[in-house]
């Protein structure tokens, strides 16, 4: 049943698989805070929505990349752990396993391992999880944090 | 992005991206093929292959009153949305959804922790919270609740409860502790369940019926509507908290070891998700075929350390008769907790620490069968010998004693990155393993998409009349099929119509 439902639906809809690959012009305009989080310890619920969107350059987006990799990239790129493991595996001390370390990273190599597959070991993040802007900022933080 | 859904036109779809721009913000519709890579699912066998379903477009609604906007949309120009909450359901299908074309609809950006009761010990979260939200959120606050928690901790408390996810603690059925939820309806309409359906009720999140059939379930693993909230119970920290191994060094062990431990689960004396994982570990796939190890049975007690105590020495004396020679090891944990210390061993799981652990390279068609160490070796050597028939091997998956009455095994196939040959062959391996365990009296309980109709096509008793139920529902709820269409083998009824 199912590969007959497929090939109907890809007769139907499939104009082109094939990914260009284009990217998007960098935008250094960023929103803080995106964690929405709010709470409330009683009965009673409680709906708001705190986005904010503030233009930050140098320190603030280094600041803001730090924030993004603390929420996003440290539960399995932070001291040991997972994927620390596996880059020290791969990498036996000629490069350093944790990203914080790195001195060899470029806008580029970051982009394209937040947003492509590129291995089964790392998914892509969504924009929903790391925006456009926070994508910048995280690059500037692995570019430009002390090492 | 060059796909369309399924029989709109490009002006039509033209239009119903302005239309949902309009309904979220421009900056929550992605269209380009950089943003909708992260709505394909690359770990999947057929990932970059032409059976894989690739996305037309995403929205990303922020509330629940734009989610009921961009599925009225929706119903106009009949598209199909697959659901996400935080996209993170790996190995079973990640965000992407059965049909090509499919615009996902990505509920990331509902994110609150609505509620944490701790006088109660429960929580009211939206379905972009994961468990690692949760879990910093219970800590920041110093709220001494427990959580269950997945393996992965980065996925939705929404999303993998009601895809029936499993944790290792003694809530670890956790669709069994599921409260009261939020429903939007493919009509667009919202729906509250239990006594959540009384304006102002105060026992939405304390008793989990109203009047009238309990309906929850009508939302898990399923098509029928979109989970906006969803209550669940969590559980006071305990004074102590015993981890317990017990290990074997043979595979075919699992049968003593699941039957010396089915009376103490019963008769609660073992409480916990009991899981038996490989021993000593081995990656799937690099087992020694002559010895491939035997199992680690993880149990955990809660309560009085006295009480653990006690419960762990018992455990020992009865698996001691049983089992001769058979290994233990523990490790107390007394209040106050050392949790981030905790976070680092293995023992974090079953306190419900939520990690993630790099290395995804598995695809899932998880099964159901009784307690019963016979029938969990049954399943072993079916798997086993339709594997070799294609050059592999299969000795077991993790078993997992979710409640007292049944256990669950995740199963699961190693795939290649990058072999496609491999991987497509695979998905061959699998699909055989699923029609050979239901002509054996076994089902699964969870599956990857591309398993999706062959897993339904087993409950087929009565000429399928459980799956005609289930399309008579979805036909009533979603006249337009537009909520995740081929999800488990629920088909809308113009595909149905189509392909016969």
């Amino acid at each position: 049943m199912k590969r007959v439902i497929l090939v109907f639906l890809l007769n139907a809809t499939l104009i082109s698989t094939a990914y260009s690959g284009d990217e998007e012009p960098v935008n250094i305009s960023m929103e803080t805070s995106r964690k929405n989080i709010e709470v409330t310890q009683v009965s009673k619920i409680v709906a708001t929505d705190h986005a904010v969107n503030v233009m930050l350059t140098g320190d603030a987006l280094i600041e803001q990349g730090r924030k993004v990799f603390s929420n996003w990239c440290v539960i399995c790129h932070g001291p040991e752990e997972s994927a620390t493991r596996i880059l020290q595996e791969r990498y036996k001390e000629v490069i350093p396993a944790e990203l914080t370390q790195r001195t060899d990273l470029t806008p580029e190599l970051i982009k394209l391992r937040i947003r492509s597959w590129g291995t089964l070991t790392m998914p892509v993040f969504r924009p929903t999880e790391v925006s456009d802007k926070d994508l910048e900022a995280v690059i500037a933080y692995l570019i430009n944090n002390k090492k | 992005m060059a796909i369309l859904p399924p029989r709109l036109t490009v002006k039509d779809f033209s239009d119903v991206i302005t239309e949902f721009k309009q309904a979220v913000g421009s900056d929550y519709v992605f269209t380009t093929d950089e943003h909708l890579q992260g709505y394909r699912d690359g770990l999947s066998p057929i990932f970059d292959t032409t059976d894989e379903p690739l996305p037309s477009a995403a929205v990303a609604p922020a509330s629940v009153e734009e989610v009921q906007q961009v599925i009225r949309i929706a119903n106009r120009y009949q598209i199909p949305f697959w659901i996400n909450s935080t996209g993170k359901n790996f190995g079973y299908g990640g965000p992407a959804g059965v049909v090509n074309g499919t615009v996902n609809l990505d509920l990331k950006r509902m994110n609150r922790i609505l509620e944490v009761n701790e006088k109660n010990a429960y929580c009211v979260v939206e379905p972009g919270v994961s468990f690692i939200d949760l879990y910093r959120y219970l800590r920041e606050k110093n709220i001494k609740l427990w959580m269950d928690v997945p393996g992965p901790g980065w996925g939705s408390l929404i999303g993998n409860t009601i895809e029936y996810g499993l944790g290792y603690t003694d809530q670890a059925q956790r669709v069994n502790f599921l409260c009261g939820m939020e429903v939007v309806l493919p009509n667009g309409e919202v729906m509250r369940t239990g006594q959540g359906a009384i304006p102002g009720g105060r026992s939405w999140q304390h008793y989990r019926r109203g009047i009238g059939p309990r309906v929850d379930e009508m939302f898990c693993q399923s098509n029928f509507g979109v989970v906006t909230k969803m209550g669940l119970w969590l559980r006071p920290e305990p004074p102590a908290y015993l981890a317990c191994s017990i290990m074997t060094d043979r595979n075919e062990k699992i049968i003593p070891m699941i039957d010396t431990m089915r009376p103490m689960r019963l008769g609660g004396i073992i409480n916990n998700n009991a899981t038996l994982w490989r021993y000593p570990f081995v990656e799937e796939g690099q087992e020694n075929p002559d010895n491939p190890g035997g199992w680690d049975n993880r149990v955990a007690f809660y309560g009085l350390e006295g009480v653990v105590k006690q419960h762990w020495e018992y455990v020992q004396d009865v698996y001691t008769a049983a089992m001769p020679g058979i290994e233990f090891a523990s490790q107390l944990y007394t209040a106050p907790y050392d949790l981030d210390a905790l976070g680092k061993s293995f023992d974090h799981l079953m306190a419900g620490i939520p990690r993630v652990v790099a290395g995804l390279h598995k695809t899932y068609f998880s099964m159901a069968m009784p307690f019963d160490g016979q029938a969990a070796w049954d399943l072993i050597q079916l798997f086993d010998k339709i594997s070799k028939k294609y050059g592999r091997r299969y000795f077991g998956t993790p078993h997992h004693a979710e409640t007292s009455h049944e256990m669950v095994t995740t199963s699961s196939a190693i795939l290649k990155p990058g072999d496609k040959e491999y991987n497509l062959t695979t998905v061959k391996l699998i699909k055989d393993w699923i029609i050979a365990s239901g002509e054996n009296g076994f089902g699964p309980y969870r599956v990857a998409t591309p398993y999706m109709d062959e897993a339904m096509a087993q409950f087929s008793f009565n000429n399928h009349s459980l799956l005609r139920f289930y399309e008579t529902l979805k036909d009533a709820i979603d006249p337009n099929g537009i909520l995740a269409p081929g999800k488990n083998g629920i088909w809308p009824k113009h595909v149905r119509e189509n392909i016969s």
